[in-house]
């Protein structure tokens, strides 16, 4: 569903992306791990052309990524993501935040997207807050809105950047167990995380990468248990 | 000598009041807000120079208060001049300014390159040049009354500074804001007005507050093409009656009561508008 075939970037002289190649098939839940500065947030922007690559192709339901002629627009609807920095509008409430989108682009009353919200506040844990405004919630609480707020515009995959690197470690299970509700219920993923026990849970798959290439990529029992490359192994060992 | 000067200027930062306390220092015995204590502060060193410099004149110069009364009804008609001035001219400079700032911050390259030029080139030629260019220079080619060419000079000149607070407001909002909107599948534009702007706008809005302070003190440079600004009025009664001093000390007390006022409610503004986050 999301196909990555050789792409290349540069920042300036820096190479972030080295014939970099991924496939993620419909429901699959990918992780994808690697030190940082190893090109993992410059490629989940550059599936839904938040940054453009100077080479190669991605495809997104069969649509072209990096060609002029694509509406971005209508395909970035169907691929949410979430921040490491939440990102979420700091001058709307909780609600306003979540209803925005559906109410503008797909064109949904005010009614209808106001129980949407509601609907989404429900499954993500906090019902409560919708009418409070970001300043007043916690790092967790921000990241699970910035959660709901994505999936309301009902997309059919989700990719999250270090969704839990910003937070504290009490706040880091609340997120995750959201996340682990959406990949149980067949959401398409894919999940840039150093959290292996999550990994280790619910990834079908796991990609490492390094200096902007896919080092290995395997089901997540061969990955731990067996891992092929030294690199991976010398990064399993600091990490776990 | 460096210990006397230290001491002197611990005692005028005592005074003043700056150095916030921290929570361990004991509280001093009766406390009055920071601002209180400065503008207290700020009007006794004030009344003490002005009263130093009153009777130094005094000995010299024999002061008629009365003058001033007499020639209410042109300062009224000059003040009212000012304001119209400085409030059509803020409201054109904002319409302006907020085109050229977003024109600035635009993808396409000539656009931003216009902007650009055009601010470097206002906010580098000194605004009483900009007057006399307007009504001398285009005047020349399209005639135009004293206060349309005094509207016209301090739009350009003001704009350009209301652009590069447009500019940097809208750039001090996070690269993730826009990722955040684009990525929900809003276009350019849509990110900028749903999300963008709504957040810039609380930035920008005290600082614009604190540029028509400037509109104000700015307008003042009108009176060299003749319009009769309060400042003008107060050079013709300076000519006139001989009153010299009279007349330009209430100028200069007008501007900054007029001035003094409208900071205070920027300052306000400022701390009425917080930006979540």
């Amino acid at each position: 569903m999301i196909k990555a075939e050789k792409v290349n970037k540069w920042y300036g002289d820096f190479h972030v992306l080295k014939d970099f190649s991924l496939e993620v098939r419909e429901g699959e839940v990918v992780v994808v791990c690697g030190p940082s500065g190893s090109g993992k947030s410059t490629f989940l922007r550059a599936v839904n052309g938040l940054e453009t690559v100077q080479s190669g192709s991605i495809h997104v339901y069969g649509v072209r990524v990096n060609d002029p002629k694509t509406d971005l627009n209508t395909l970035r609807t169907k691929i949410g993501i979430v921040f490491q920095d939440f990102n979420i509008f700091p001058h709307m409430t909780v609600l306003q935040n979540i209803s925005l989108a559906p109410i503008k682009l797909l064109k949904m009353s005010q009614k209808d997207a106001e129980l949407l919200g509601h609907s989404l506040l429900q499954k993500v844990g906090i019902p409560e807050k919708w009418n409070a405004f970001p300043s007043q919630l916690s790092g967790g609480q921000k990241q699970r809105v910035a959660i709901a707020r994505a999936l309301a515009m009902q997309p059919k995959a989700m990719m999250f950047d270090e969704p839990t690197s910003a937070l504290d470690p009490e706040m880091i299970k609340e997120v995750l167990d959201v996340m682990k509700t959406l990949a149980r219920e067949g959401m398409t993923m894919i999940v840039v995380t150093h959290e292996m026990g999550f990994a280790r849970e619910v990834a079908n798959r796991i990609v490492f990468i390094d200096e902007g290439s896919v080092i290995e990529e395997g089901s997540t029992e061969q990955f731990f248990k067996n891992p092929s490359h030294m690199r991976t192994k010398l990064f399993l060992s600091k990490i776990l | 000598m460096l210990n006397i000067q230290r001491g002197i200027l611990n005692f005028l930062w005592s005074l003043v009041g700056t150095k916030s306390g921290e929570p361990w220092e004991p509280k001093p015995r009766f406390s009055l807000s920071i601002l209180t204590k400065r503008v207290v502060v700020a009007g006794v060193i004030t009344i003490g120079i002005f009263w130093i410099l009153y009777s130094g004149a005094s000995k010299s110069y024999l002061f008629h208060w009365r003058i001033l009364w007499e020639y209410r009804l042109p300062f009224w008609l000059g003040f009212l001049v000012t304001l119209k001035v400085s409030a059509v001219t803020l409201v054109f400079a904002i319409v302006v300014g907020v085109l050229i700032g977003m024109a600035r911050i635009s993808r396409f390259v000539l656009l931003s390159d216009l902007a650009f030029t055009y601010v470097e080139v206002i906010r580098n030629i000194p605004l009483l040049v900009i007057i006399m260019l307007i009504y001398y220079g285009v005047g020349a080619i399209v005639p135009m009354h004293r206060f349309l060419a005094s509207v016209v000079a301090l739009t350009f000149f003001e704009a350009s500074f209301i652009a590069e607070i447009v500019r940097a407001g809208i750039q001090s909002i996070s690269k993730g804001q826009t990722w955040a909107g684009r990525s929900l599948g809003f276009s350019s534009v849509q990110t900028m007005r749903y999300i963008i702007l709504p957040q810039a706008i609380r930035r920008i809005i005290p600082a614009l507050a604190g540029q028509f302070v400037t509109v104000i003190k700015d307008s003042s440079l009108v009176s060299v093409i003749s319009l009769v600004d309060i400042t003008l009025t107060g050079k013709q009664v300076m000519t006139t009656t001989m009153a010299a001093l009279e007349s330009i000390v209430f100028i200069a007390f007008f501007y900054f009561i007029i001035c003094v006022v409208l900071s205070m409610f920027t300052k306000y503004l400022e701390r009425r508008l917080p930006v979540g986050d």
